[in-house]
């Protein structure tokens, strides 16, 4: 792992080199969430492991130091249900178990926890089980944005709590500008279209359904709707869900304010395309322009990419290469 | 001076006192960052060193106000010295 911080779970310091993370020895991790400076990691076994910054309670531990170098187990999750997957906003951490239920811990300042918290900074220390609405079938994906939580269901519901300063929860921030109790989405906007996927970028959400369609709320001032416009209202949002302008979509990734989507092709090959902030050139699209409607990197065109990824000021992709052509 | 990106509250910055500077997360991977000294000069723009991003800083100007503290100071000893 390299990056900056004790999120590593080797050292204090920034590291610019891959080292091995000391202390899951023995462990296959089969997923890592990132916060801003905490990282979870989950076992093949489901056991949980956390590190970094627990100033907020987001490591799940009840721990005298405010961070640690190594991860550590997380204790709450010894006995009962397996984790089968993890999420990490900014400053708290979700997870996902087997029979559908969903946990959270660390700031709730901005409702991001889904439950009431007692503490006077609302910070929560272990987690604690989010009650989620009554027949909306049974979780089967989660995401966090910087202060809000989305999970997704196996018919296609898709339940939001947390901050809606962006409309990143589809309701109309001049009128609700956090959310405190889990929030079933409306389904309309989808054209009966059934949401098989859900990811979610700082302040803005995408959701694929099954004929790979695109839909996006939340944030909109860089273009990270991919509607070919920005929005310069004063809450630079649109809550509404509506189409990205991408068809036959397969897989997403969410950045903090731009995107990478993967579009299956003429052929069978899946084509990179980004849309969003590029300030930093994170959109690959060999400016610093930001990209307004989804685009392909050309780098790739003759390539079929098969997985993607993106940070907070970077972009990710592993190319089968030349097999367009061969 | 461009469009701020975000109104943030200063209790949402986290204060290094090494560098006695209140900083906040960027979406570029880098922080956005004020001293308490700007502060006290009533500064309200926190800048990231590594993009064009900036945020406004909501906060209590009277909270970094050193001469008011100061007067606040004199005036309670000169409340002692006159009892």
């Amino acid at each position: 792992m390299s990056g900056m911080l004790c999120n590593l779970g080797h050292s204090t310091k920034d590291s610019v080199v891959f080292q091995k993370v000391e202390g899951l020895e023995g462990e296959t991790i089969t997923k890592v969430a990132c916060g801003w400076e905490h990282t979870l990691a989950l076992s093949a076994g489901g056991k949980l492991y956390s590190c970094g910054s627990n100033l907020h309670g987001q490591l799940g531990q009840k721990l005298t130091a405010t961070r640690i170098d190594s991860p550590q187990r997380v204790d709450y999750f010894t006995d009962g249900n397996r984790i089968c997957d993890v999420a990490a906003g900014m400053w708290h951490s979700l997870t996902l178990m087997d029979d559908g239920g969903v946990y959270s811990w660390g700031s709730g300042k901005h409702s991001q926890l889904g439950y009431d918290v007692p503490h006077k900074q609302y910070k929560m220390f272990e987690p604690c089980r989010v009650e989620l609405p009554e027949a909306i079938g049974t979780v089967v994906s989660i995401t966090a944005g910087s202060h809000h939580s989305a999970v997704l269901t196996d018919i296609g519901n898709v339940i939001m709590w947390g901050s809606n300063t962006k409309g990143q929860l589809a309701r109309d921030p001049s009128e609700v500008s956090k959310v405190h109790k889990p929030l079933v989405l409306d389904q309309s906007p989808f054209n009966g279209e059934r949401l098989i996927e859900l990811k979610s970028g700082w302040e803005h959400c995408l959701a694929l359904t099954d004929k790979g369609s695109l839909f996006a709320w939340g944030r909109a001032d860089y273009g990270q709707l991919g509607r070919g416009v920005v929005t310069n209202n004063t809450s630079r949002c649109q809550h509404c869900p509506s189409e990205v302008l991408l068809a036959e979509v397969v897989i997403v990734s969410c950045g903090s304010m731009h995107n990478i989507a993967l579009k299956e092709e003429e052929g069978g090959i899946t084509q990179a395309y980004t849309w969003g902030w590029n300030e930093h050139g994170m959109c690959g699209s060999g400016t610093e322009d930001d990209v307004l409607i989804p685009t392909v990197i050309d780098t790739f065109k003759h390539d079929s990419v098969h997985l993607i990824g993106c940070g907070t000021g970077c972009c990710f992709a592993a190319v089968n290469q030349n097999l367009k052509n061969s | 001076m461009s469009v701020f990106h975000d109104e943030v509250e200063i209790e949402d910055f986290e204060f290094d006192e090494e560098s006695d500077t209140y900083y906040y997360p960027c979406p570029c991977g880098d922080k956005f960052e004020i001293t308490k000294e700007m502060l006290e000069m009533g500064e309200e723009v926190a800048t990231c060193p590594s993009c064009s991003l900036i945020i406004r800083v909501i906060y209590d100007p009277e909270d970094f106000d050193t001469e008011e503290e100061a007067a606040s100071i004199s005036k309670v000893e000169l409340e002692v010295v006159s009892k």
